[in-house]
């Protein structure tokens, strides 16, 4: 059975490829518009410095690999509750140029009890160019 | 022409449970169509396929979190409850026919995905006759569990096991074995499946055994012929009385030149009651011992994993990294403190704690108790028969309640986890897509005033079942009906005894467990 | 015959006492007990809570660490405690024990890995439901076995 084996072999490879190859387009088509995705993890953001331009809006992506933690931007009005598993956006337009903190404003842990780490010092960084 | 003696006859007769129904679903066209079909295994293991492929690229690519990751949700709950609660006790072995676990060894060792060659490609050695038992399954199901923890809460353990099991060890075993040598001897699935498939509704057998008698010289059906191969299970059909080793994988449903093949759904005939084919085979140590892991497991994850025992439940837990010191509360985390991020650091205490707490009670509590219930079971029959024997047969009496507490036990996880499992079928690799609307659904868990009648529901009927197979054991091992009643009651009294223990577990509180 | 006479007896008185012994019955006039759980990555403290039918019980909740909830199947019902800066620390669950059981409570706040299995367990008193399981377990083993006995 000749063709029923190549005809088995193409159904395969059709199928690994749209199941591997699907997502992986996906998000390669995603990075079209000007969106940013931060990951919060215990206790770090991934990326930890995101750099933007003044004036153009900008799409922040965020979830969190473990527990709540949150996402807050003093500088722009940004406080978000970051969900474990799920994906939330906010779009904001930076208008104002420097250095500015992201911090995480829920208690997410530490390695130790009265350690000053952890959450304490869970730091990100948003530049805004001109 | 081989005539067929009284002996054979007699043996016929023995090597059987009493049927209440049977039917054979291959009087059905579209059924006997599609197991004589050539490319049926393909057909129904190809979307299985896809599936685990999806599978292994969530594991490593979607989330991270176990519950919005779809490695964890379908394999730990939708797929164990699909095999604990339908499969299993309603199609046997139906699993393994469509499981793609084998898949890419199959057809390499084949050569071909939907034809007959008869030129197996690799060693093609036959598997060694010391290791022909389920010892080996036995281990690698133990050692699989004592990893259970993490496998069912980090995505990437459970993607290192599926590539593990979907793509190395099928390459490397069955390049080097004939036949699903993989399936029969290792795979840590096919040891409970096959266990519990003899209590199932069922079964492959040969229409009449006399045809197979008769048939003497080439049987086609143990070494194939142009329409397919012989049995990759190392079955004969002609023998099969039991469900535990055959794969229902429909080789020998195409080969049979008399068409003797029967696949019948059944109603009583369990062949737990009964020993391996004119005792070719005897029941032996190994499966005995396969019932006391999965019963005592029954017991022991619903106390780790639903419990409300923290301290077992932190040691299941090998990657919590965790240093507990010996005295005092203070608990440390590791961490790198150069860039703050915690770390998941394998725990050996953790490890070897969890692992000697299954080990020992599944190889040595739960056997040692049921030792002393075959015991007396042994002195009060007053018969002949060995404390050996009395033991490993009567072990099978469990099988029936214990399938019915991993029931119960699925079911639990199934209806408090049902919400995550709708929610990721919209999102499955956690890029935000929304595909049935479900994206958004909020934890919820299902029906939770029906799960203790659900589980109690499990629980009465495993007691009727087990309580059935104790004396339909016994009848078959003691001559003397009074005999045989006596050396029930205490395998009566183990099975109610387990009942109650696995009822404590989910309906009751305090102390004692 | 007579086998499945004695079957059949047996059965009946089984699920007769397994309804009485399910009943809810009427709730007596009980007390008011106050628990505060703590909630840790990934127990609560104390992990197991007793308490007798008709009680009127308040569950204060509060985190050492991450955002917890707790959620208490059977009854369901809940809260939660995010840790956000500026958000109460405590928050309280007050229900009447009516039913009486074991019933299992979890978190409901995706708290890390081991979230899943966050469980503990509510005990109200009397445990009707697992002794009249309990005792059905027992009839019914006896039942299957007199049926055995009695038959030819």
């Amino acid at each position: 059975m000749r063709i029923g084996d190549i005809i088995a072999l193409i159904l395969l490879i059709i199928g690994v490829v749209a199941i591997i190859g699907g997502p992986m387009y996906y998000k390669s088509q995603a990075k079209e518009e000007n969106v940013i995705e931060i990951r919060a993890k215990q206790w770090i953001f991934v990326p930890n410095k995101i750099v933007v331009k003044k004036g153009e809006k900008v799409t922040l992506r965020f979830t969190s690999d473990d527990v709540a933690h949150g996402l807050y931007i003093a500088a722009f009005g940004i406080n978000e509750i970051v969900e474990p598993g799920k994906w939330k956006e906010v779009t904001f337009v930076p208008n104002k140029t420097g250095t500015f903190e992201i911090r995480c404003n829920i208690y997410c842990g530490e390695p130790y009890p009265n350690s000053g780490l952890g959450h304490w010092i869970m730091r990100g960084i948003l530049v805004v160019t001109d | 022409m081989a005539e067929v003696s009284e002996e054979v006859k007699d043996a016929t007769a023995k090597g059987e449970a009493k049927y209440f129904f049977r039917y054979d679903l291959l009087r059905i066209p579209i059924i006997r169509w599609l197991f004589k079909l050539r490319a049926y295994q393909f057909i129904a293991i190809f979307p299985n396929f896809l599936i685990f492929v999806a599978l292994i690229y969530a594991a490593f690519f979607g989330s991270p979190v176990g519950n919005s990751n779809l490695t964890i949700l379908i394999m730990w709950i939708v797929w164990w409850a699909a095999l604990m609660l339908i499969l299993v006790p309603f199609g046997g072995r139906i699993w393994c026919q469509v499981c793609p676990i084998p898949a890419i060894g199959e057809w390499l060792q084949r050569g071909t995905f939907v034809g007959v060659r008869h030129k197996p490609i690799g060693l093609g050695k036959r598997w060694p006759k010391k290791f022909d038992n389920i010892w080996l399954q036995n281990a690698s199901f133990l050692m699989v569990s004592s990893f259970i923890g993490v496998l069912v809460t980090r995505p990437w353990v459970s993607g290192v096991l599926l590539v593990i099991l979907v793509i190395i060890l099928p390459i490397i075993i069955f390049l080097i074995f004939r036949g699903r040598a993989f399936c029969r001897y290792i795979c840590p699935i096919s040891g409970f499946i096959g266990l519990y498939s003899m209590f199932s509704t069922l079964e492959l057998r040969v229409k009449n055994r006399e045809t197979c008698i008769k048939h003497v010289g080439y049987k086609d059906c143990i070494r194939g012929n142009d329409k397919g191969y012989g049995c990759p299970w190392f079955e004969y059909p002609g023998n099969l009385n039991r469900n535990a080793y055959c794969g229902l994988c429909t080789e020998c449903i195409k080969t049979c030149p008399f068409d003797n093949i029967a696949v019948n759904f059944r109603i009583g005939g369990e062949d737990l009651f009964v020993d391996p084919w004119y005792g070719i085979k005897k029941r032996g140590l190994d499966e005995a011992y396969k019932t006391f892991i999965m019963a005592t497991l029954a017991i022991l994850y619903a106390i780790v994993f639903a419990g409300a025992y923290p301290w077992l439940r932190e040691v299941s837990n090998v990657l919590g990294g965790k240093v507990a010191p010996l005295i005092g509360k203070a608990v440390h985390v590791p961490f790198d403190k150069k860039t703050n991020l915690l770390i998941e650091a394998f725990s050996l205490q953790n490890y070897l704690t969890f692992l000697g707490i299954i080990l020992i009670s599944t190889l040595v509590i739960a056997p040692a108790l049921f030792a002393a219930f075959a015991y007396l079971s042994k002195i009060l029959s007053g018969r002949d028969v060995s404390f050996k024997r009395v033991f490993i047969n009567f072990s099978y009496a469990l099988v029936p309640i214990s399938l019915m507490a991993w029931g119960a036990f699925s079911i639990y996880i199934l209806l408090i986890n049902g919400s995550y499992v709708l929610r990721i079928l919209s999102d499955p690799f956690n890029l935000g897509w929304d595909l049935f609307g479900t994206a958004h659904l909020k934890w919820q868990p299902y029906f939770t005033w029906a799960i203790p009648y659900i589980q109690m529901a499990f629980i009465a009927a495993g007691v009727v079942f087990s309580t059935r197979a104790a004396h339909e054991i016994s009848l078959r091992m003691f001559d003397d009906k009074k005999a045989a009643i006596r050396a029930a009651i205490p395998i009566v009294a183990a099975v109610i005894g387990y009942a109650l223990i696995v009822i404590h577990v989910w309906l009751g509180g305090g102390v004692f467990l | 015959m007579k086998a499945r006479v004695i079957l059949l007896a047996l059965v009946v008185l089984g699920i007769s006492v397994l309804t009485i012994s399910s009943a809810q019955g009427t709730s007596p006039k009980g007390t008011i007990k106050e628990f505060t759980v703590i909630a840790k990555q990934w127990e609560f403290d104390p992990s197991v809570i007793e308490v007798n039918q008709g009680d009127t019980i308040i569950i204060r909740l509060r985190s050492a660490d991450v955002s917890h909830g707790l959620f208490i199947e059977g009854y369901d019902i809940g809260t939660a405690i995010i840790t956000k800066e500026g958000w109460p620390r405590e928050r309280v669950l007050k229900f009447v024990a009516d039913k009486p059981g074991v019933f299992t409570f979890r978190c409901n706040v995706t708290c890390g890995p081991y979230h899943p299995f966050m469980t503990g367990k509510l005990i109200v008193k009397p445990n009707n439901p697992e002794r009249g399981i309990s005792l059905f377990a027992i009839i019914l083993g006896i039942a299957v076995t007199g049926y055995y006995i009695a038959r030819r």
